[in-house]
């Protein structure tokens, strides 16, 4: 099962999230940055069983992302939201996330989060 | 159990199609012309009517659109000694559901009848679903299993009921809790899915409650829980069954109260939402063993849609493949792509252990198989897909797992296939193997397919599960006379 951890640009919260996975999960997550590299790496995961993680910054990237809310087919979603967490937490559980956090709670939950769906899936 | 009307001025004929139809648990009023059959079609509601055509006072052809017209809009069946093509273009044209011509069989009428109150039956259901407003969004087929589900759901959208999805992976459980709630007076309020399989235990709790700063290791921050964020709105519980005991007590107590305490805190918080839940567990048999709290159940299901799995909706392939072209085409900006009809008949003839799911991915895989072609073809499909396929041509167990299929009862010693020699002496590739099984297997299919439905064009594409044109076009490639 591949991790593909999803950002705008990398920064320090984002080197961050991505250590975190690679220590507690111990695999290699793979980046994109921007949703239309994204949406191309996502092309060539069809049928692949997928956990996406969005870094979420703003309003409006969650309603492009509801915009191509398609391309993400069955990938389990996790969201991480960098900023104002009660005014986006609405919109973006449209997006129908696994799970959906605040960066402010760091990322045990989300590692936690991680294992659980990867247990799951080697449990089928 | 219907009520049918036999208009004819023979007594033979009346009792005939009583003797045959008598012992279906049908009630069954005769007439012997129009004037009498107009009286009782006033005084009681019709769901079949056998019309002669030559009556005493009459033509039953010129009487068809009458009774068609009456309230309870009955099927006609019209029954004749006279044979003539203009007639029964007439029968048709006016209405009539059958031309049945003297003298008949107890099986065709038997047939006849049957025929007629299935599509009697569907056309109710159609009436009921079409009804009520319901927008089904991306619930795509008409299958009768799959209307029945839609027409629960219909039901549910309009109450505030608790809801229990369950059905096998993949058959749309989280799409159908979100059109219920699409079509709900909650539909601006949010819809909050808690995926239970995905939470870790020490999790759950806070996620779903929320939790004040400090009330554990780690809570640096104080959150609202998903119950709060539903208010309003519906809280989607997937996987269900996998919530742990120690939540379901406190879960049950939310139901009951509509109100909770996040994790750490002192204060209850309401919240007014509404509950759907799903899973692929059998809840009861959890219950038993003591693995799902019984009263829980109870409290969840007030509603309990079962969605079908997709191999028991074959005859929505058709749709669903038509629908997931134009969508997947148009999302990867080709032109939308046509099929050749052996690329539906494999789709029709494999299982889908993986549902609708399975099905989407397979369909975008063969979309991308090569980009650039007009058309599908089977070799765009996965293996396993176009084996299935073959299985099943060469009638093996995968006809008994169809529903409804008669393919099942043919002895299998006439499916078996002689290989002439000149196939292994020198050995061929495997693929003209194949292809020549293929062949021998699909002719004899189709020659015992025409056997079984009595040449009926109808019965044999329902059998088959074939479209009309594309069995046409498999008897001509055989020269098979019907």
């Amino acid at each position: 099962m591949e991790i593909i951890v999803n950002m705008d640009e990398m920064d320090a919260t984002g080197t961050s999230l991505l250590n975190a996975i690679s220590h507690n999960i111990g695999v290699k997550s793979t980046e994109t940055f921007g949703l239309d590299c994204f949406c191309k790496l996502m092309r060539s995961r069809i049928s692949s069983q997928v956990i996406v993680v969005f870094l979420i910054t703003s309003l409006k990237e969650i309603e492009k992302l509801a915009e191509r809310r398609f391309y993400l087919g069955n990938a389990n979603i996790i969201i991480i939201l960098r900023k104002d967490f009660d005014a986006l937490m609405p919109k973006a559980l449209s997006l129908r996330p696994r799970f959906i956090t605040s960066v402010n709670n760091g990322f045990d939950e989300v590692c936690a989060v991680l294992r659980k769906i990867i247990l799951n899936f080697q449990d089928r | 159990m219907a009520y049918i009307l036999i208009i004819d001025d023979d007594p033979e004929i009346r009792q005939l199609v009583t003797e045959c139809l008598g012992d279906e648990g049908h009630v069954l009023i005769v007439a012997d012309s129009l004037t009498e059959g107009r009286s009782l079609r006033n005084i009681s509601a019709f769901d079949l009517v056998f019309l002669d055509v030559n009556l005493p006072d009459g033509s039953g052809l010129e009487a068809i659109a009458d009774f068609k017209n009456s309230d309870s809009e009955p099927e006609v069946i019209i029954v004749t000694a006279e044979g003539k093509a203009e007639g029964a273009k007439m029968a048709f044209d006016y209405g009539a559901w059958d031309y049945i011509l003297k003298p008949f069989t107890h099986h065709e009428i038997k047939l006849a009848t049957k025929r007629a109150l299935e599509i009697r039956a569907s056309k109710k259901a159609l009436k009921i679903s079409s009804s009520t407003v319901f927008d089904r969004a991306e619930i795509i087929g008409n299958s009768p299993k799959l209307k029945m589900s839609l027409n629960l759901a219909a039901q549910c959208a309009r109450s505030d009921a608790s809801v229990l999805l369950t059905g096998q992976t993949g058959t749309g459980k989280e799409l159908m809790a979100q059109t219920i709630h699409k079509n709900s007076n909650r539909k601006d309020g949010n819809f909050v899915v808690v995926d239970c399989a995905a939470l870790p235990e020490q999790l759950v709790e806070s996620v779903l409650f929320g939790n004040i700063k400090g009330a554990f290791t780690g809570a640096d921050t104080s959150r609202d829980g998903l119950v709060k964020k539903a208010d309003k709105g519906t809280l989607f519980l997937d996987e269900i069954g996998e919530l742990p005991l120690s939540i379901q007590k406190k879960f049950l107590r939310v139901l009951q109260e509509r109100s909770f305490k996040p994790v750490g805190g002192t204060k209850d918080i309401q919240s007014d939402f509404r509950l759907i839940c799903a899973t692929n567990r059998d809840l009861d048999e959890m219950s038993e063993n003591e693995q799902f709290r019984r009263d829980l159940l109870f409290r969840i299901r007030t509603f309990h849609i079962e969605l079908p799995p997709l191999c028991e909706c074959r005859e929505d392939i058709r749709d669903l493949t038509l629908y997931y072209i134009h969508r997947l085409c148009k999302r990867y900006g080709y032109e939308a792509k046509r099929f050749v009809p052996e690329f539906l008949d494999a789709l029709e003839a494999y299982n889908w252990p993986g549902n609708i799911r399975e099905f989407v991915s397979t369909m975008e895989k063969a979309i991308l198989a090569n980009p650039e072609a007009a058309a599908l073809y089977p070799n765009y499909l996965p293996n396993q897909i176009r084996l299935e396929a073959l299985k099943f041509s060469i009638g093996n167990q995968q006809n008994s797992s169809r529903p409804g299929s008669t393919l099942s009862q043919t002895p299998v010693s006439t499916l078996s296939i002689p290989l002439p020699d000149e196939l292994f002496s020198p050995i061929k590739p495997l693929k003209q193997v194949k292809e020549y099984t293929a062949n021998v297997t699909e002719e004899r299919y189709l020659i015992e397919l025409l056997k079984q439905s009595e040449n009926n064009l109808d019965t044999a594409s329902k059998l088959s599960c074939l479209s009309k044109s594309h069995l046409y076009s498999l008897l001509k490639k055989y020269s098979i006379d019907r």
